[in-house]
């Protein structure tokens, strides 16, 4: 009997994937353990191996969005028979939570409610006619072709169809209504996944009952102690910044006060003992959130060159999905931005986001004289529910010791 | 009259004052082919360059294409940069051998001891009804043979400047000019503007689809864009100017930009340089193209005599327009 290849749940949250191409082509042996196809989740695209060893007889999504545990195609022997009908629709199955997001739930709405005649007409050997460049631009999107009618020779679907659909899903008119702006001078950018990803998360976030605690840092020493660092010889070390002196800072506070280093779930409080620090990165795909694992047993050197990989991986995108979650802390910086402060949203169930600002010079009052500093403002953001507030207080001020006199944290 | 003054120039002349510019400024430049002293060649390229370069310079030769091309080698070897004239592009078959397993590999199979600075100008194309063995275009033959450059202009100014950057090229050259091309005038200054090999010229600007033409296709694809533009669509024209090399990020950076490519050209249509540059863009513009690139070429038949089924093998002006339409979809 043919095995069913199931979207996998790849990670925690992962509720849907999109399915951007196959790998392998309908009748092609395929090894377990061989990436099988390309999948599309709310962080990362990535390829996926099979999990079977076999022929692939038939590919039940040729691409678009499913829900996990859809079958999406069978491996089995040559020949052998293959159930009908199942996913034929791209429409994620019924979901037990009760909250959808409208966006692509819409979008599989339609492909569902299309009849199948249609689409049939409308297709070659089961492939959907459609021009690389309307393929791309659905995949960048994440629209499905499924639903969709070509305007081209032969039905094929173009970009201008690609780019009305998606028009189609944002609430334009509605916009253009009621500010009676003339169609064509707002620009729409349809919502990618990733978009979808953080506008969810950073509501849920909103819920909760936050407080912040705000520090200024004295950053004579650590900006001392970089210089003297770089005048060493380097020996292929990457030179720590400003930002890893903050990480290594934070890292050995959190030790020190894990109460801030955990969780928040629905009937425990998490607390974690190894330091996983998530560091804010801004890409061109939106804010993405990577993991910088072990931070508590990282020396200053390690730290950087761990985090200057990570980042750049983050930046060009083949950062892995894993490294993407399980973060038990979260630091952002706008300080490259000459932002001298600014209050983070939470990101849960992480119960403590440190936001850094730039170092600016400043008259600082010490022993009734005044004198100029580099200043660094700290905010500290804490879920209530989980971290009070003389706790997240001595946490600020450990840290502020910590870049204050960077001895201590050696 | 002012320093640098244009003058009205025709493809002919454009052609012609190439090779005399070079041939007063170098003793090394001479020419070489048949009838082209006293008569002046059979399309009248060379005119009156025998009186002002004498025979020794101006030379005419026996018909043998082989014999002709074997001896530009020989020279071009010994440190001359010949130019010979190859009377028809369909005569280029008789020289091959030359071409192809000399001229082309002597450099390269001799380790670089050797140049083959000779400059290869032939004539042809149809539209003057003559007939299968006269009015072959012959270019895409070239383009697969390492170690041949192809040059096929099709404005008086790129003639003049790419054919000087032939003759001063160390390779074997050889430069088409189309007989239909050659009253079409231009104003150019009096002094040379040398053009590099391998680079595009992109003759028209536009934002819906890219037509590549090569020769006569160039004029043709300009009047087909001006008719489409009246419908709207706005055709970009990117005449490649040299075959081999081809200057690819030019053609490729114009597709990624309007995402759709038609190729053009006078030559039959199957194994023509079109299908070169259609395999090209789907290769390396794959996921910006949003129609399949169409090819122009003649049908696959030899070239026929009678004027009226010529007309209907050649492509012109109809069928480039034809293809534009078909490519974004509103035929």
């Amino acid at each position: 009997m043919a095995g069913e290849i199931k979207l996998p749940r790849l990670g925690q949250g992962m509720e849907s994937g999109v399915i951007v191409k196959w790998l392998k082509s309908e009748g092609q042996a395929v090894e377990k353990g061989e990436p099988l196809y390309e999948l599309d989740t709310d962080k990362v695209t990535q390829e996926v191996e099979s999990p079977l060893a076999g022929v692939l007889l038939k590919i039940a999504l040729p691409e678009g969005e499913a829900a996990v545990g859809t079958t999406i195609a069978y491996v089995g022997e040559e020949g052998e028979q293959v159930p009908e009908a199942p996913a034929k629709a791209a429409a994620p199955a019924p979901s037990p939570e009760p909250e959808r997001e409208p966006g692509p739930e819409a979008v599989s709405e339609r492909v569902t409610l299309l009849p199948a005649a249609s689409l049939d007409g409308d297709e070659t050997n089961g492939r959907k006619k459609a021009s690389p460049l309307a393929r791309r631009l659905a995949r960048e999107r994440g629209i499905d072709l499924g639903g969709m009618t070509g305007s081209g020779p032969e039905g094929r679907i173009v970009a201008e169809d690609v780019k009305r659909a998606a028009a189609a899903l944002t609430p334009a008119s509605a916009l253009s209504a009621s500010t009676g702006a003339v169609p064509g001078e707002v620009e729409l950018v349809p919502l990618t996944n990733t978009r979808r990803t953080i506008a969810r998360r950073l509501s849920e976030a909103w819920q909760a009952p936050a407080f912040q605690l705000t520090a200024s840092v004295d950053m004579r020493e650590v900006l001392a102690m970089r210089v003297r660092l770089r005048e060493r010889p380097q020996d292929g070390e990457q030179p720590a910044s400003i930002a890893d002196f903050l990480t290594k800072a934070c890292a050995q506070a959190l030790i020190r006060y894990p109460g801030v280093n955990a969780l928040w779930r629905a009937n425990a409080i998490e607390i974690h003992h190894s330091v996983d620090i998530g560091i804010a990165t801004a890409t061109d795909r939106g804010l993405i959130v990577p993991v910088l694992r072990g931070c508590e047993h990282k020396s200053l050197s390690e730290l950087a060159l761990a985090r200057k990989d990570l980042v750049s991986r983050t930046l060009d995108g083949s950062i892995a999905l894993e490294e993407l979650e399980g973060g038990t802390f979260t630091i952002t910086n706008l300080g490259t931005f000459d932002v001298e402060q600014f209050v983070a949203v939470l990101n849960p169930p992480q119960v403590g986001i440190i936001a850094a600002g730039a170092i600016v010079e400043r008259p600082v009052a010490r022993a009734g004289q005044i004198e100029i500093a580099p200043m660094l403002t700290l905010t500290l953001t804490c879920d209530h529910r989980a971290v009070d507030g003389s706790v997240a207080a001595e946490f600020l001020a450990a840290v502020k010791g910590f870049l204050e006199e960077p001895g201590l944290m050696l | 009259m002012p320093e640098n003054a244009l003058t009205r120039f025709s493809y002919r002349e454009a052609v012609r004052d190439a090779m005399s510019q070079a041939m007063r400024r170098d003793p090394a430049v001479f020419i070489m082919g048949q009838d082209i002293a006293e008569h002046g060649g059979s399309q009248k390229v060379t005119l009156g360059m025998l009186e002002e370069f004498g025979p020794g310079r101006v030379r005419n030769s026996p018909i043998s294409e082989m014999a002709l091309t074997g001896a530009g080698i020989g020279a071009a070897m010994m440190g001359m940069r010949p130019i010979v004239e190859i009377m028809y592009e369909d005569f280029l078959t008789l020289a091959m051998e030359q071409l192809v397993n000399h001229a082309a590999k002597e450099r390269y199979m001799s380790g670089g001891q050797l140049k083959v600075p000779l400059t290869v100008r032939t004539q042809g194309g149809a539209g003057w009804s003559s007939g299968a063995q006269h009015g072959q275009q012959t270019e895409g033959w070239f383009v697969g043979v390492p170690g041949l450059k192809v040059v096929y202009p099709s404005t008086p100014r790129d003639a003049r400047g790419l054919l000087w950057s032939s003759i001063y090229d160390d390779n074997c050259v050889v430069f088409f000019e189309h007989v239909q091309l050659y009253n079409q005038r231009e104003e150019l200054p009096e002094e040379l503007e040398p053009i590099p090999l391998g680079k595009a010229r992109i003759a028209r600007i536009g934002e819906d689809v890219t037509v590549v033409a090569i020769g006569p296709l160039v004029q043709e694809a300009l009047a087909a864009a001006q008719q489409a533009e009246q419908e709207g669509i706005s055709v970009e024209v990117v005449d490649p100017r040299t075959l081999q090399p081809l200057d690819e990020d030019a053609i490729l950076e114009s597709v990624r930009k309007t995402s759709r490519c038609v190729v053009a050209h006078e030559a039959v249509r199957r194994m023509g340089f079109g299908a070169e540059v259609a395999a090209l863009v789907q290769e390396k513009a794959f996921d910006w193209l949003d129609a399949p690139v169409e090819r122009v070429g003649a049908r696959f038949t030899p070239l026929p005599f009678s004027p009226v089924l010529e007309r209907a093998c050649v492509p012109r002006r109809d069928q480039v327009y034809a293809a534009i339409k078909r490519t974004v979809g509103s035929e």
